[in-house]
């Protein structure tokens, strides 16, 4: 996928705009609400792999490593 | 209506914290025939009002703020007795629970956000800091509370706002508790986001979103 | 009037037409002049500001030159913060070689010098080592933290309980012991690690307590100052204002309750200070311009007060900067731009 089409196929996918993509106040909400991984380790909040399972979830994606754990 | 230099004089006791003349305006006024509730409502109220802001702009200090909070108190319990019976002035604030959430040692805030709601004339329950949420909520209603407001300073310890709104709701008393929310890293996206009824930016604005969900002018 | 996206204090975008964006730097430029009472900026700064404010550029930058000094603060303690698995001396190299720092500071997760006083000996061979390694000056940091000093954190009682008790005196009483501890444990956990090789100490978010905060570091820089006076000593603040908890406490005859950065640093510097850094509140209610230009009023009026260099705080929540986990880069850069263009400070 070309990025044009890859940032618009990222933001349908997390419901937002794509100008809203690179927006660091509102991608926070968003790796908070939909559960991918934020930038601040929080307490609770998904991280690495937790949080990649999401994102394969989320975004309809094959991720090679999540594949392998799954077996 | 009341005479301006009496109303100037009012706030100027206050910031000044002059309890000696507090009294003494708040007893020639009733003993000249004027009506109290005028004195409070005109004088009184916007005078405390201006300690939180000059507070608010570090033009006063804490202590003067917690004497002037004694003043209020003096002229509101003389008042009340010219009254006799009548409209009792205590009645028309409300019940505060404060605390700083669970897992939050930070205090400092509390303490101004406490003076100045004691100064405005609340009744407040300071329950203190890292308060857990079901001792929040328990604590609200056994004092029947209008308001709870709670403080977090820690980014790490934002979420335990979200908790009491979650716990709130679940035990059916969004109705009829209101929550402010406050502290160095809360904002009113956050409040919102969490179900927060209010935020309050410091202490005076704490005070100006109680009264309006009080209804006090 | 077309419209420009800039943001709220609280990071979100916000859409303002050019008369919208000038009037919030107007306000915000008047509410720094009111509070500190000093003066507004002028015409042409305000303008200059209007268009940092206008760039729709993902980050703006300063005209060769106009570098400054970029110093980071708890350095050592951020990288952990993000859950990064490192140690600290790589986190120093981290900060010098890839942050571009000028300078770096070694500190503790647990950031108040009472915590740092039972640890110090972990911390002296680690400030030897990170000399060998580094290239930029290392600090030691640390905060004064008074509040650890009060019960139940500490030995003397909590003026936080005492004062809305009414108990004024026994609160001013309380903050005088309290003073003493810090002080104490300031200049105890700094000679340790400055005999260890340390470029300097940094004292952060000075006056978090209020103005006794302000005074135990003032009194702990004296005595530092006199036992090492080649030491560098930078203070960092709390706030915009000092916050009047005691309200009585003075040094050298000024009262320390209520000052704002022109008067802080006169005050810093006289008692041995040579870096300062003044911190302006962001509030998250108002714009970033409005925000922007309300730090940049009192940052300017505190670099023209100073014989020392002025190192402002730029992070989440002060210098202009929306408070939020991440910063949007788009609002850092503009208010570092401002800062450095308008204030001719010395370093961030």
């Amino acid at each position: 996928m070309k990025i044009k089409d890859a940032k618009k196929y990222v933001a349908d996918k997390l419901g937002i705009a794509v100008s809203e993509l690179t927006d660091a106040a509102v991608m926070s909400d968003v790796r908070e609400d939909l559960k991918i991984g934020s930038v601040y380790s929080t307490m609770g909040s998904p991280k690495g792999i937790e949080a990649k399972f999401n994102i394969a979830k989320l975004l309809d994606i094959e991720i090679n490593s999540l594949n392998r754990f799954k077996r | 209506m009341i005479d301006k230099s009496i109303i100037e004089e009012t706030a100027e006791v206050l910031i000044k914290v002059n309890k000696v003349r507090a009294i003494e305006i708040v007893k020639n006024f009733i003993n000249e025939g004027g009506n109290p509730l005028d004195l409070m409502e005109e004088g009184f109220i916007p005078g405390i009002n201006a300690t939180g802001d000059l507070f608010g702009r570090g033009k006063l200090f804490l202590p003067e703020l917690i004497q002037a909070a004694d003043i209020m108190k003096e002229v509101t319990d003389i008042i009340n007795e010219a009254l006799a019976g009548g409209s009792d002035i205590k009645k028309e604030r409300g019940t505060i629970v404060v605390a700083t959430v669970q897992g939050d040692v930070h205090d400092i805030g509390k303490c101004i956000v406490v003076s100045l709601m004691k100064a405005n004339g609340f009744t407040v329950h300071d329950l203190g800091r890292d308060v857990a949420t079901d001792k929040i909520i328990e604590s609200a209603l056994a004092v029947n509370a209008d308001i709870i407001g709670t403080c977090a300073l820690l980014t790490t310890t934002m979420p335990r706002q979200k908790d009491l709104e979650d716990a709130l709701k679940s035990e059916g008393l969004k109705d009829r508790i209101k929550t402010v929310v406050g502290g160095a890293p809360v904002t009113p996206r956050w409040a919102s986001r969490i179900g927060a009824d209010g935020y309050a930016k410091n202490a005076q604005d704490g005070i100006v979103k109680i009264k309006e969900f009080l209804g006090i002018e | 009037m077309s419209k420009i996206i800039t943001r709220m204090g609280d990071g979100f975008s916000v859409e303002m037409d050019e008369q919208e964006l000038m009037q919030d730097i107007e306000d915000g430029v008047i509410d720094a002049a009111e509070r500190a009472e000093i003066p507004v900026l002028s015409d042409d700064e305000q303008k200059h500001l209007l268009e940092i404010c206008k760039s729709t550029c993902t980050i703006s930058g300063v005209e060769k030159g106009y570098e400054v000094i970029m110093t980071y603060d708890g350095g050592s303690n951020k990288i952990g913060r993000l859950g990064i698995n490192t140690g600290r001396l790589q986190v120093l190299q981290t900060y010098e070689r890839c942050f571009g720092a000028d300078t770096t500071e070694l500190s503790d997760l647990d950031y108040s010098f009472k915590q740092a006083k039972h640890i110090v000996r972990e911390n002296v061979p680690l400030m030897e080592q990170a000399q060998l390694l580094m290239v930029a000056p290392v600090f030691y940091g640390s905060m004064p933290n008074l509040g650890l000093y009060t019960q139940p954190d500490g030995p003397v009682l909590n003026p936080a309980e005492l004062l809305p008790q009414g108990k004024i005196k026994e609160a001013r009483e309380a903050y005088a012991e309290a003073i003493e501890h810090s002080v104490r444990d300031m200049v105890y956990v700094s000679s340790a690690l400055y005999e260890a090789g340390a470029d300097g100490i940094n004292f952060d978010t000075v006056g978090a307590s209020g103005d006794p905060d302000f005074k135990a570091t003032l009194l702990a820089v004296q005595e530092l100052k006199k036992k090492y006076p080649a030491m560098c000593v930078e203070i960092g603040m709390a706030g915009e204002f000092i916050l009047g908890m005691h309200g009585e406490v003075t040094h050298n005859d000024v009262r320390l309750a209520g000052l704002y950065p022109h008067e802080q640093v006169k005050v810093a510097q006289e008692a041995g200070v040579d870096i300062f850094g003044p911190a302006i509140n962001t509030d998250p209610t108002e714009s970033i311009p409005w925000n922007i230009a309300r730090a940049v009023t009192f940052t300017k009026a505190c670099v023209e007060a100073a014989k020392i260099p002025i190192h402002a705080n730029l992070g989440m929540g002060v210098g202009g900067l929306p408070l939020c986990y991440t910063p949007p880069i788009d609002a850092v850069s503009m208010a570092s731009k401002a800062h450095l263009e308008i204030t001719r400070l010395d370093g961030l």
